[in-house]
């Protein structure tokens, strides 16, 4: 009853909570874009070991936004975390080319899950600081999102360090969950 | 799957580099354990190090969480903290500059940022430094694929001593010999020991008299060595704890740091030639091989040994005809140094003043050793001597900042209070030594006192020699009070007994209180 009442009163003035992954090869930038959007910093991260969560409330949306950790051997876990998710933010290191390869691989892997069927892809191509920096068009082609089909998908190009690009990203999430994209 | 199975030998592989000595800290901070890889210089850092790389867009694997591949691993053997640390922080002086503590991450983002982006400590050298340390590496630089130049190795083998057990492991087969040297170096006499042997690594590699290949199999005595010396590092724990910050100062001593090379080489010459002379008769006439000597002496042939079986694995024999004659070449060039290398760092042209006690004090003594009791002990005698080399040093050290006066004094505990004192007091006190000692059933007392005693005239002939500031401060604050009560009563194996007292007013850091714990000491 309680619930239900929360859902109609947030449905009424727009309040909505999103739960959300943010996945990515290791190194990509996950974390500190996790922070980057909670606090609004650039924080010294460490390479992740399991998650860190945070809730970001923007748009009147509040995020909760799972960052997990993205080294190989623990991007199997990542499906531990898959049930009830309502959009993804994969995030790519534009300047590590070398892995795109892999980052495409684990990419459309993630997209074939089951319970992330009905997940919307918001993709970074981040560090877009760095030179050599492959643009969002060339991530595009390297992931190969246009493969993509019966979902909604954007990619944004972001710099985590300079805050480039990041709630660009989230608003066009924002207003695809709102919509009933997720 | 075989890549599965190449995964896990890769894994395996890595693992193993771990546990080489200078991958078990973190080459930045030097936190234990490191359980990162840095891919862009292959070096093991810690986690915060790990992420302050990743700040400056290297990249960085965890060695547990993350998959390497066969070229992964192959750089990562071939590099390796050590590597990077000759190429990285070769100009870095691990003596007068402390490695960032990690809790510090500002500290270390200054210093990854000097070290890897700047390359500071890379490159940085005066010319006629350069010259010397060119013709130094290119000596030995065939051994180029070893992960580690010897003295590294032994600093690192050093600060880890009491685990050199573990390394048994192939991924070079070099280790097993560099393991034994640890262990030999961990002996209670450490710190003098490592201030000489830093001295003859580094000697070692630019002037080496033949004597030391032609005298013994490297093999034969590597080993015995290590046996002799294991109970030794067993009780000698707390030692190698107090002697971790010190091994960094050797390390420094054993780095690059051309100018302490060059001052060591200075006196080597001299050292040298009657340790040789010595050293060579001694091992003559007692063939089962006084543990003093050999071990004070074995970091010396030890070195060339490791560096030989790096390079010329099977071969000893071999192995030490080639490096014989480039050492007689770099004895040569050793002299060159010693005139005009030394007077350029002033800053430490008192060092080889310092030095030469510890160096020539072996050597002094050894006339009158007896024969077998050395064999079984020896290293407890060289205990005492090298404390009291030690002792010496703190007082005379200018060149030594913090953290090796740390050390000596740390290591010159109890015993070393003693060795400070003029030569007056001696007489009595050898002679009450002798009793204290023979309440130690492991100890020989006679000759290792006798020994001492020796020493004690040694070093204050040097010392007076010496144009030492130091001096006078040092002996009065000693010397006076707790001298001359202590000796009559209980002198120098006091400390082992009593390990609380005096220590304590020395320095009172833990590790030293467990000395009394050292049969020994």
């Amino acid at each position: 009853m309680g619930i239900l009442f929360t859902r109609m009163l947030s449905s009424i003035f727009g309040n909505r909570e999103a739960r959300i992954l943010v996945l990515g090869l290791d190194n990509a930038g996950k974390t500190t874009i996790l922070y980057r959007l909670q606090m609004g910093e650039v924080v010294s991260t460490i390479p992740t070991i399991g998650f860190n969560v945070e809730t970001v409330q923007y748009n009147n949306i509040k995020f909760q936004v799972w960052d997990l950790g993205g080294q190989t051997s623990i991007r199997p876990y990542w499906r531990c975390y898959f049930p009830n998710t309502q959009a993804i933010i994969y995030v790519v290191d534009s300047s590590d080319t070398d892995r795109l390869v892999t980052a495409k691989e684990e990419f459309h892997a993630i997209l074939e899950e089951d319970e992330l069927k009905g997940a919307v892809v918001l993709v970074y191509a981040n560090k877009q600081d760095l030179p050599g920096a492959l643009d969002d068009a060339a991530i595009t082609e390297a992931l190969e999102l246009h493969k993509i089909k019966s979902r909604q998908w954007a990619i944004f190009k972001a710099s985590a360090i300079k805050g480039e690009g990041l709630f660009e990203g989230l608003d066009w999430l924002s207003n695809t969950l709102k919509s009933g994209g997720g | 799957m075989s890549s599965k199975k190449e995964e896990e030998r890769n894994e395996k592989i890595i693992r193993g580099l771990l546990k080489l000595p200078p991958n078990r800290n973190c080459i930045n901070c030097n936190s234990l354990g490191p359980q990162y890889v840095c891919t862009n210089f292959w070096t093991f850092v810690c986690t915060i190090c790990s992420g302050i790389h990743r700040e400056f867009t290297h990249r960085v694997k965890s060695v547990s969480m993350s998959k390497f591949t066969l070229k992964e691993v192959e750089a990562l053997q071939k590099g390796g903290n050590q590597r990077s640390r000759e190429i990285f922080l070769k100009d870095w002086d691990l003596q007068r500059m402390m490695l960032p503590d990690n809790s510090n991450t500002e500290k270390i983002r200054e210093f990854i940022k000097h070290v890897y982006v700047d390359k500071k400590f890379a490159e940085r050298m005066s010319t006629e430094s350069l010259k010397n340390h060119e013709d130094h590496r290119r000596s030995r630089s065939y051994h180029s694929y070893s992960q580690s130049p010897v003295y590294d190795n032994q600093y690192d083998e050093r600060r880890n001593g009491k685990k050199y057990g573990m390394l048994t492991r192939k991924p070079g087969s070099d280790r097993g010999y560099e393991v034994k040297i640890s262990s030999i170096l961990h002996s209670p006499d450490q710190l003098p020991k490592q201030m000489h042997e830093a001295k003859y690594t580094n000697k070692m590699a630019v002037a080496v008299s033949p004597f030391k290949f032609g005298r013994n199999s490297p093999n034969f005595l590597d080993d015995q060595d290590a046996k002799s010396n294991v109970h030794q590092d067993l009780n000698g724990i707390p030692r190698m704890l107090r002697t971790a910050s010190s091994s960094s100062c050797i390390g420094s001593f054993a780095s690059e740091s051309i100018s302490l090379r060059s001052v060591n080489s200075a006196n080597f010459t001299d050292t040298s030639t009657e340790h040789k002379h010595l050293s060579r008769t001694r091992s003559a006439e007692i063939p089962a091989a006084s543990s003093l000597i050999r071990s004070s002496s074995t970091s010396i042939y030890l070195v060339p040994t490791v560096d030989l079986f790096t390079e010329i694995t099977p071969q000893p024999s071999s192995a030490n005809s080639v490096s014989q004659k480039f050492l007689k070449d770099r004895v040569s060039e050793n002299d060159q140094w010693a005139t005009f290398d030394t007077p350029n760092h002033t800053e430490y042209a008192t060092l080889p003043n310092d030095i030469h006690p510890f160096v020539s004090a072996p050597w002094h003594v050894s006339p009158n050793e007896t024969s077998q009791p050395w064999n079984a002990f020896g290293d407890d005698i060289e205990s005492s001597n090298h404390s009291l080399f030690l002792h010496n040093a703190p007082f005379s050290n200018p060149y030594a900042e913090i953290k090796v006066k740390e050390d000596h004094v740390e290591n010159g505990f109890g015993t070393s209070v003693v060795p400070s004192v003029s030569s007056s007091i001696l007489p009595s006190m050898v002679n009450t030594a002798w009793e204290r000692k023979s309440t130690n059933p492991f100890e020989l007392p006679y000759t290792s006192e006798l020994e001492s005693d020796y020493e004690f005239f040694d070093m204050n002939d040097l010392r007076a020699a010496l144009p030492n500031p130091y001096t006078s401060m040092g002996l009065p604050g000693g010397f006076p009070e707790p001298w001359i009560p202590q000796n009559s009563t209980t002198p120098f194996i006091s400390p082992g007994q009593l390990p609380g007292q005096q220590l304590m007013n020395i320095h009172s850091q833990a590790p030293v209180a467990s000395v009394g714990g050292n049969p020994f000491a």
